[in-house]
């Protein structure tokens, strides 16, 4: 235990030396912080459109629904909606409205647009039905649940990598056959090289998701399955790492593990659900399942511990199987 | 240039000896079959929309074949705590009550409550609007121009391969090019080539060509196996020329900051997820607040777009194109200036 941990007060000091712990909290706190101000965008009207700013009361009234861009000629208004993203143009005729498009806005959206103008034309007239909008009281939007979800299955990821490089680093600078000659075992030294690519994106993570605003969620089943998903990036970290001379191979064969990891995360998020058994052998499946019942507050012990034991059964399988080219590779 | 080129030509074949390049062409293969074999041509886009009609036998069957003919996958409820009920099953569903409000119909669009007031607003206007038309007398007319007509548009299969083409050829050398400077640092590569007559922004080049002639290999194999003669080959390469050099010199400027590659690694993975952010914007186009614009990725992602057509937008490309070389000349300028002052310490 003293030697564990004189590994990673080792690896802590030349961590705070070289800012990388600083690095690996601060990433997934920025990203966070990013990633709100992307989904405060996001909840802002789907529509965006360009008028002309002639003092007709389209302006506001298209205001209160949708993006308004104001333009003082037409010329200005049809070069806006040449541009590349979809804006529409709407110009007030003596009949009703022109809509100026630019010929590939996504399908569909000028027929909202099109609507709108519809009833923005009827004014006060008594309409032939009557439209309410209410809600079921749920106010968590779905980009910022998946956002953060992703956000913390890559700050994981993100850990094992740091674990391949630091390992790498340590290989090429000839401290790993410095440390086969230490009292320390080779169970003691991956324990101490692991802890801190382990333990930072697990702060970081944390503190990532409280930025992003959520709040009502059970701290330790978070703790727990934030657990058990780093030590499948750890290993995963520890056998590239071992099995690599050199940063550029690490990174290729980690380029290979992140096809997986984004199979993963993108099926358990648009398959139906009758092909997730698809997903069964991914412990990142079983990580996602978890955090998003803990975010959605949803989550109970027992789908806790299962999907834990799950993630942990798979990482100690994968481990068992590649223990002895893990304890090759440190010679 | 000589110089640079048997440089070039020597880190070629030693990345020939590596895992790298065989990874990248694994990852394109695997990403064409992907595409081929497992994402459909069109996404359905289909919403679920949970449906509760507290209406009398015959006009409920009316309702529904509208309902059903807007393209929403419609799932009828029993009751209206039924229809919350399913609602909170699926969080990305909405749902919508029908009644009638004396000789009208009354419209109770059910939303789960994250959405804006705007949204909301636009939502009510939208359903009104719908339920006016072929109504006389109440509005007036709405005619559209098209500015170019018949605009190509692509599948939504064919619309990720940009999101591809920036990801893993545009910003390949984000990463690979910091990794292959500290290697050379660490080897003593670059104390060789400091008492050779090679100069520094001669070895930098040669590392950026490196890098373009992966992506270049990478790009043409994808487009030529998902676009076949669709797409515009010269200005495919002109803009993977431009964005592969503009991704590469970023990739030096951060690393030349840095001692080592787990050092740069998180300021070079915070600078691609903040890159990759327009991707976003590119697939759902309405999206574009200023600070997305403004990202180099986004006028990127929609020239690989137009690449992938015949006769795509020339003007677009050749803006992408312009300001990718510009802003990559500029990295590299600061990078080389700093290069110069530290790579042989």
């Amino acid at each position: 235990m003293k030697r564990i941990l004189v590994i990673v007060k080792r690896d802590i000091k030349s961590g705070l030396r070289d800012f990388l712990v600083v690095y690996l909290m601060l990433a997934p706190i920025l990203l966070a912080l990013i990633l709100r101000l992307f989904v405060g965008g996001m909840t802002a009207s789907p529509l965006r459109v360009a008028v002309l700013d002639d003092g007709s009361a389209i302006v506001s009234e298209l205001s209160r629904l949708t993006h308004v861009e104001t333009f003082s000629t037409r010329e200005a208004l049809v070069e806006r909606v040449m541009r590349i993203d979809d804006v529409f143009g709407v110009v007030v005729t003596p009949e009703g409205h022109e809509l100026i498009a630019h010929g590939n806005e996504m399908p569909g959206t000028d027929i909202v647009l099109r609507n709108v103008l519809r009833r923005l034309q009827a004014g006060e007239a008594v309409l032939p039905v009557s439209v309410g909008v209410r809600d079921i009281n749920y106010g968590m939007s779905p980009l910022k649940l998946q956002g953060g979800l992703l956000l913390i299955i890559f700050t994981t990821v993100l850990g094992g990598m740091l674990i391949l490089l630091n390992l790498i680093e340590e290989k090429m600078s000839n401290t790993i056959s410095a440390m086969n000659v230490s009292p320390a075992s080779k169970g003691e030294f991956i324990i101490g090289k692991g802890l801190l690519g382990f333990a930072t994106p697990i702060v970081g993570s944390t503190m990532a998701v409280y930025i992003l605003g959520f709040r009502d969620f059970d701290i330790a089943m978070f703790v727990v399955s934030l657990v058990s998903l780093a030590s499948i990036s750890l290993v995963v970290g520890f056998l590239i790492g071992v099995t690599n001379d050199e940063p550029i191979s690490g990174i290729a064969a980690m380029k290979g593990v992140y096809v997986p990891v984004l199979a993963s995360v993108l099926g358990a998020m648009f398959l139906a659900e009758r092909w997730h058994f698809v997903l069964y052998w991914s412990p990142f499946y079983w990580g996602y399942l978890s955090m998003n019942a803990i975010l959605l507050g949803e989550a109970t012990w027992r789908t806790i511990i299962v999907n834990s034991s799950i993630i942990l059964a798979i990482t100690a399988a994968v481990f068992a199987a590649l223990r002895p080219r893990i304890v090759r590779g440190l010679r | 240039m000589k110089k640079t080129w048997s440089l070039f030509l020597q880190d070629i074949r030693l990345s020939l000896q590596g895992l790298y390049f065989y990874m990248e062409i694994i990852i394109a293969v695997v990403f064409v079959a992907v595409m081929l074999f497992v994402v459909p041509d069109s996404f359905s886009r289909t919403e679920t929309r949970h449906v509760y009609l507290e209406l009398p036998a015959p006009l409920r069957s009316v309702v529904v074949g509208e309902l059903e003919a807007s393209g929403a996958t419609i799932v009828l409820a029993n009751s209206l705590a039924e229809l919350e009920q399913s609602m909170q099953k699926d969080r990305m569903s909405s749902g919508l009550v029908v009644s009638q409000d004396g000789a009208w119909l009354r419209l109770e669009v059910v939303l789960q409550g994250h959405e804006s007031e705007q949204t909301r607003a636009l939502l009510q206007a939208t359903v009104e609007g719908a339920m006016l038309e072929g109504v006389p007398g109440l509005t007036g007319r709405t005619v559209t121009t098209v500015l170019v007509p018949n605009a190509p548009r692509l599948s939504d299969r064919d619309s990720l391969i940009p999101v591809y083409l920036t990801i893993n050829v545009a910003l390949m050398g984000l990463f690979i090019i910091a990794a292959y400077i500290f290697l050379d640092k660490e080897e003593g590569v670059i104390r060789a080539l400091a008492v050779s007559p090679l100069s520094t922004g001669q070895y930098l080049v040669s590392k950026m060509l490196l890098m373009l002639f992966m992506g270049l290999v990478n790009s043409v194999v994808v487009v030529a196996l998902l676009r076949g003669g669709l797409a515009n080959y010269p200005w495919l390469i002109a803009l993977v020329v431009a964005s592969n050099l503009f991704g590469s010199a970023l990739g030096l400027l951060i690393a030349s900051y840095f001692n080592s590659m787990v050092q740069a690694m998180e300021v070079l993975y915070t600078a691609m997820i903040v890159l990759m952010f327009a991707s976003y914007s590119y697939l759902m186009p309405s999206f574009s607040p200023w600070w997305v614009r403004i990202l180099p990725t986004y006028s990127m992602l929609f020239a690989f777009r137009e690449v992938l057509f015949e006769n795509g937008n020339v003007n677009l490309m050749l803006i992408a194109i312009v300001q990718l070389a510009v802003l990559g000349m500029l990295a590299f300028a600061l990078a080389h200036a700093r290069y110069k002052r530290t790579i042989t310490v």
